[in-house]
């Protein structure tokens, strides 16, 4: 069957569409299930949980950004709701 | 891509996630087995010298727009990331995966193809594309800013 979503880490709070999902839709994976806030483009990715502003982002298994509001769960994340943050380097 | 830490992430993602033994500047050879990071630009036949230089076998080359690179001394198997590339270039792509971004196949299956197709390329039942089209490229990195 084809899969509709794909998350690339199991840390990760975000779910990349990989086909064009649409506002309103309910998808699923694995058991647990999606409200979309927005439509959400395949490739595009959407939250899996409640971030307030400030709340990281992880996607590869590593911080890749920080909430600038509120992204309710099922949003889609956008150069709009979220800034560029890394981890500082560390040498040990 | 939304952040500069997701673009760079991803990026590293394709190095995989085994422990990684070694540092070594351009050309340097690896004595250590395992995941070995290599100093190189992002020139594609730069680099695939520089890895050949540091010893690599085999050449994993993953690209999304296509590249016809190889090497004169190591097969350079091109992994394509979409499906469009690999009908509009199959003449130089070996392994098409774009089934991952169309959700037919997990990222865990799609690596266990480009697995067996390694070992067949290493066991010679496989002739990757840029072996059978001579693409014998070699240009040496002169360090500094290189496109």
């Amino acid at each position: 069957m084809k899969q509709q979503l794909v998350k690339v880490h199991p840390d990760d709070n975000v779910l990349v569409a990989l086909a064009d999902l649409k506002k309103g839709d309910t998808v699923e994976y694995k058991g647990e299930t999606f409200l979309l806030q927005d439509d959400i483009a395949a490739k595009h990715k959407f939250v899996t949980t409640d971030l307030q502003s400030g709340d990281i982002v992880t996607m590869y298994g590593v911080m890749v950004g920080k909430a600038k509001e509120t992204i309710t769960k099922g949003s889609i994340i956008s150069t709009k709701n979220l800034k560029h943050v890394a981890e500082p380097l560390k040498m040990d | 891509m939304i952040t500069d830490a997701i673009k760079s992430a991803g990026a590293a993602k394709k190095g995989g996630t085994s422990p990684v033994v070694d540092v070594l500047d351009y050309t340097e050879p690896a004595t250590k087995p395992g995941s070995n990071l290599v100093c190189k630009p992002g020139n594609d036949v730069e680099a695939t010298t520089g890895k050949a230089a540091s010893g690599a076998t085999l050449i994993l080359f993953t690209t999304g727009l296509g590249t016809p690179t190889g090497n004169p001394v190591c097969p350079v198997i091109k992994v394509s990331t979409n499906s469009n590339l690999t009908k509009r270039m199959n003449d130089i792509i070996d392994i098409d995966c774009g089934p991952v971004i169309e959700g037919e196949k997990t990222i865990e299956e799609m690596g266990e193809d480009i697995l067996e197709f390694c070992i067949k390329a290493a066991s010679g039942e496989i002739i990757p594309k840029a072996v059978l089209l001579n693409q014998d490229d070699f240009i040496p990195w002169k360090r500094g800013v290189s496109l």
